[in-house]
């Protein structure tokens, strides 16, 4: 089986077949799947080449069950395969006929050219097959790289979005609201949180950067938007902005936003920004109630009258109110850096302790205590203490309100002052009964023994002093009565000048030897209406207070009576007095002078410089409610170290004082018959002798009811009863009364040293004739009688005559 | 009917084909396979033609849609039975054997039928498959081939038979060239310089 081709070569057709061979195995080679397809084909084809015995293949491509070669090499024609350097392996065949084989070699040869080229092609073909599959292989190790990091990516996403979604839920349950804004469209993505904490349905609306402008409160805009803007501007890490959003409802929510820019573009700017809204209206409403009730606390602070001290947990003021300066004079900022210097030293054990109490028992403690002020004052202080705690648990403010009690103790001093004294008046008003019973007994018999001797006779005098120390001791009783204010005012038209020189007279004796005592009175001075006890008084406390500032040194006291016309200004400046004519009693002294700064408060009651037992404290008191009765006014200069100038302001009055009767040394006299009842004997004697002097019949009873008794059984012979007031058994008021029952017409006279139930009015009202103070002198006593009975007698009885003492002068 | 020596056009090819032609394609491209195949079968059902395929390759769906982009009705040519598709496996591995004699009476029978239905002639397309190496009575395959040649010869059927070199041994292919006439390079039916006529052949 050969083909005709091979079996009749000539040039043309050789040429012809093998073109023809090589197209075909060229285009069928094209199509088979491998080098051994390839030899195999093409040594298939070969077969019948002629003067060939076998044709067979090596192919170093590839294993390949080729042919043996043939035992004779030398009948083996070789016919390499290659293309430049690259061998593919060989034809060979065996030639048994080299003249029929020889036309043919070269179309061999050229065919292994061209399957040198073809497994060329295909080598290329498959290496760049191979190279595909190697980019393929890449491109699916780089897919599948690419697959897996897409995949850790959704997964990471998927994370992600578990704790977005987790994030989300977390910040559903804490209330919060998420937000994400695309700076560039302004776009903004709100979760449903972010609109239902303002009232809206989600979604409700688109939300975007314009939005977001119309929904902030204006006012908190302004200040929020530049710190966002300046994120934006490349500022760097997050922002938190406090502000106002409308709710659908037209009211406002606090909101915190707290926002991060978290994209940027190659030139920096920042294209995305995520964060939060936190609803803190709560928070907002109870900051502000703290606020505001911090700031009621600060109003109370600030306006309350005691100070308030707030230290630190180093004891330093961190907090002084306006009361503290006002009270203690220090500023804030002059004891900020240190404790206060406002403990005495004897009261530092007693703070210490107290400051410890406080944090021992964790409440507040009260106690009593002592501060020094600025200027050195020391002040009674009332202090309540009160330890804060911190967040943690430690205490870290001290809050102390010291209440300034000097005043109330000083108050509470004067009421125990002035029940003291209430004592004593009760002790005075006891005693001046029995003083003046005394008095009167001793006035009396040094009167009745001053009219037994001649006045040249040695024991005059000295009975004559008996009985001006007896006046004294009188007047005494007086002023105690009247301190006590139990005494009656009887204020009549006085000149003052006789009451003036009596009482310094009296006061001489008081003052040291040291201290000269002048006094000058005006020629034509005023008279004014005054009780002259309670202007006795004046002058002697005025004098005893100036006597008492020259103590030490001497000096001068300076005592004139003037008459002075205040106009209008001058009385104004004088206690608002009415403008006219005014008796000034000026009292001088060059004593120490009055502190400033205690000049205001001399005239308080039981305000006193004086050291213990020198004085009350009363003694400026009582003369300006003296004077202030008397519609008067008091003012005082003084200097220290240069003295002290009182001026006493008494509305004159045209009025002449009624001349006191001259103790007359005739006194008048009578015949009636007199009962003279005293519980005291003495004085019951006494009584007897001057009036029996006088030429009255005079009977005596220490007993009430013997009187009583004796008036009954002797209706007749008594024309005058004369009782004390206080005696046992039956007052004198009520002895009287008895009495005027047996005998109408008898003529009374009532007698009291001293008794809170009987007075001149009421004396009068019970239809006593008289009222006899004791002690009293004969003189006093023989007007009483004559002016009682006299008073009788015109109405039935004769009238007394007068007659000398029965006693030689 | 055509005359003895007509030249019918194979449709994949400008050239014209004397009728009765056996030619051999040898791809390793499933495009080339299909378009020689589709072009094949329309160019014959256009000139009046029966056309028969033999092809597990190729679908009914894919025919119909090449016929009707033609103007062919796959309905029409194969309710009247000028087209008709059919297995490789069906028709040439019958009883699961591959019997030549079978083979050629069935393209005898074809050949008569298409002229007792008054077509012009008779095509057949057929691709073989490598199974027929392991069928019984696969080694009778060239001489099959080789018989078509002598048949053609009093039946005039052209023929195209379908061998994919990737799926064929090189030495396989080469044989079967030896068998064809004339086969299909690169689009144009050659004269095969390989050819041993049948009688030769099978001698």
């Amino acid at each position: 089986m050969t083909s005709d081709i091979f079996r009749t070569p000539t040039a043309e057709s050789l040429s012809a077949a093998t073109l023809g061979q090589i197209a075909l195995i060229q285009s069928m080679v094209f199509h088979l799947p491998d080098a051994t397809s390839i030899f195999r084909f093409v040594c298939r084809g070969l077969e019948a080449l002629p003067g060939t015995a076998r044709i067979g293949y090596r192919s170093i491509l590839e294993e390949a069950d080729e042919a043996p070669l043939p035992d004779n090499p030398r009948a083996v024609r070789h016919f390499p395969l290659y293309v430049k350097d690259t061998e593919y392996g060989e034809l060979w065949i065996e030639v048994v006929d080299a003249l029929l084989f020889e036309p043919y070699a070269p179309y061999i040869e050229n065919l292994s050219f061209m399957l040198a080229v073809i497994l060329e092609e295909r080598r290329q073909r498959r290496l760049i097959q191979d190279h595909g599959l190697e980019l393929e292989q890449r491109v699916h190790e780089r897919t599948q790289q690419l697959e897996r990091e897409i995949e850790i990516r959704a997964r990471a996403e998927a994370a992600l979005k578990l704790s977005e979604e987790r994030l989300r839920l977390a910040m559903e349950a804490a209330q919060d609201g998420l937000w994400d804004w695309n700076v560039q469209t302004g776009e903004v993505y709100w979760s449903p949180r972010s609109y239902t904490m303002l009232g809206y349905a989600p979604d409700e609306f688109p939300m975007s950067i314009e939005k977001w402008h119309q929904l902030v409160h204006p006012e908190d805009r302004e200040q929020a938007w530049p710190k966002v803007q300046r994120k934006l501007q490349g500022e760097g890490g997050s922002f938190e902005i406090e502000f106002r959003y409308a709710t659908k409802q037209s009211s406002w929510r606090w909101i915190i936003g707290r926002g991060k820019p978290v994209e940027w573009d190659s030139q920096g700017q920042v294209l995305r920004v995520v964060g939060t809204h936190v609803d803190i209206t709560e928070r907002k409403v109870a900051e502000q109630t703290i606020a505001q009730s911090e700031e009621r606390l600060r109003t109370i602070f600030e306006t309350i009258a005691d100070p308030v001290v707030v230290y630190d947990g180093q004891g330093r003021p961190k907090y002084l109110n306006p009361a503290f300066t006002q009270v203690f004079g220090w500023t804030h900022e002059e004891l900020k850096e240190g404790p206060i210097p406002f403990v005495p030293e004897d009261q530092l054990e007693l703070t210490r302790a107290k400051i410890k109490e406080v944090y021992a028992i964790e409440g507040p403690v009260h106690f009593e205590t002592r501060r020094l002020t600025k200027d050195g004052r020391t002040l009674d202080i009332a202090i309540s203490a009160a330890a804060k705690k911190d967040e943690k648990g430690n205490y870290s403010e001290l809050v102390v309100n010291l209440t300034d009690i000097t005043e109330r103790k000083r108050i509470a001093q004067q009421l125990q002052q002035s029940q003291k004294l209430e004592a004593i008046g009760t002790l005075t008003g006891g005693i001046a009964h029995d003083f003046n019973n005394i008095l009167s007994i001793i006035i009396g018999n040094a009167e009745i023994a001053l009219d037994d001797i001649q006045s040249w006779h040695p024991v005059y005098n000295h009975l004559e002093e008996i009985k001006l120390a007896s006046l004294r001791a009188k007047d005494v009783v007086r002023q105690l009565l009247s301190f006590s204010r139990k005494s009656e005012q009887r204020k009549k038209p006085l000149h003052l000048q006789a009451l003036i020189e009596e009482s310094l007279h009296l006061m001489r004796a008081t003052i040291p030897a040291t201290v000269e005592i002048r006094s000058a009175t005006a020629a034509d001075l005023g008279t004014i209406e005054a009780d002259p006890t309670q202007i006795h008084q004046i002058i002697i406390n005025l004098c005893t207070n100036a006597s008492h500032a020259m103590e030490k040194n001497g000096g001068v006291l300076d005592v004139r009576l003037s008459n002075v016309r205040l106009d209008e200004a001058a009385a104004t400046l004088h206690h608002c007095l009415p403008p006219g004519d005014y008796v000034q009693l000026r009292v001088s002294d060059t004593g120490c002078g009055i502190d400033p700064k205690i000049k205001d408060r001399v005239f308080d009651p039981y305000f006193t410089t004086k050291e213990s037992g020198k004085g009350s404290g009363i003694g400026l008191s009582v003369v300006h409610g003296i004077v202030r009765d008397h519609s008067g006014a008091i003012d005082i200069e003084s200097k220290v170290g240069a003295g002290t100038t009182v001026k006493v302001f008494f509305p004159a009055i045209e009025a002449r004082p009624a001349k006191e009767p001259a103790a007359s040394r005739h006194l008048l006299v009578g015949s009636e018959s007199i009962l003279f009842v005293d519980d005291e004997r003495s004085l019951a004697m006494m009584v007897k002798t001057a009036l029996e002097r006088l030429g009255y019949r005079v009977e005596t009873a220490t007993d009430p009811l013997e009187a009583l008794a004796l008036i009954q059984s002797k209706p007749d012979r008594i024309d005058l009863l004369i009782t004390d007031m206080t005696m046992p058994k039956m007052t004198g008021a009520q002895l009287i009364a008895q009495a005027l029952r047996l005998r109408p017409e008898l003529a009374t006279i009532l007698c009291t040293g001293y008794s809170e139930k009987i007075n001149p009015q009421r004396a009068k009202a019970l239809g006593i004739d008289f009222y006899l103070e004791k002690p009293f002198r004969q003189n006093d006593l023989s007007e009483a009688v004559r002016k009682v009975m006299d008073a009788k007698m015109r109405v039935g009885t004769p009238p007394p005559s007068t007659t000398p003492p029965s006693s030689p002068k | 009917m055509y005359p003895q020596d007509a030249m019918i056009s194979l449709g994949f090819t400008n050239d014209k084909t004397p009728v009765g032609t056996h030619i051999c394609q040898i791809f390793s491209d499933d495009d080339e396979r299909g378009e020689a195949l589709l072009k094949f079968l329309v160019s014959g059902l256009a000139a009046g033609e029966r056309a028969a395929c033999f092809s597990e390759k190729i679908t009914e769906q894919t025919v119909r849609g090449f016929f009707a982009d033609h103007g062919l009705s796959y309905e029409n040519l194969s309710g009247n039975g000028a087209f008709s598709l059919s297995g490789t496996r069906e028709v040439y591995f019958a009883e699961n054997r591959f019997d030549p004699d079978r083979m050629l009476a069935v393209l005898t029978r074809y050949y008569q039928e298409s002229l007792a239905m008054g077509f012009n002639g008779a095509r057949v397309i057929g691709e073989m498959t490598p199974e027929v190496q392991q069928m019984p009575g696969g080694e009778r395959l060239l001489e099959y081939e080789s018989r078509v040649s002598l048949l053609l010869r009093t039946h005039p059927v052209t023929s195209v038979c379908q061998y994919d070199a990737r799926a064929f041994d090189g030495a396989t292919i080469m044989d079967i060239l030896k068998v064809h006439p004339l086969m299909v390079v690169r689009g144009s039916v050659v004269r095969n310089p390989f050819f041993i006529p049948p009688e030769e052949f099978l001698a």
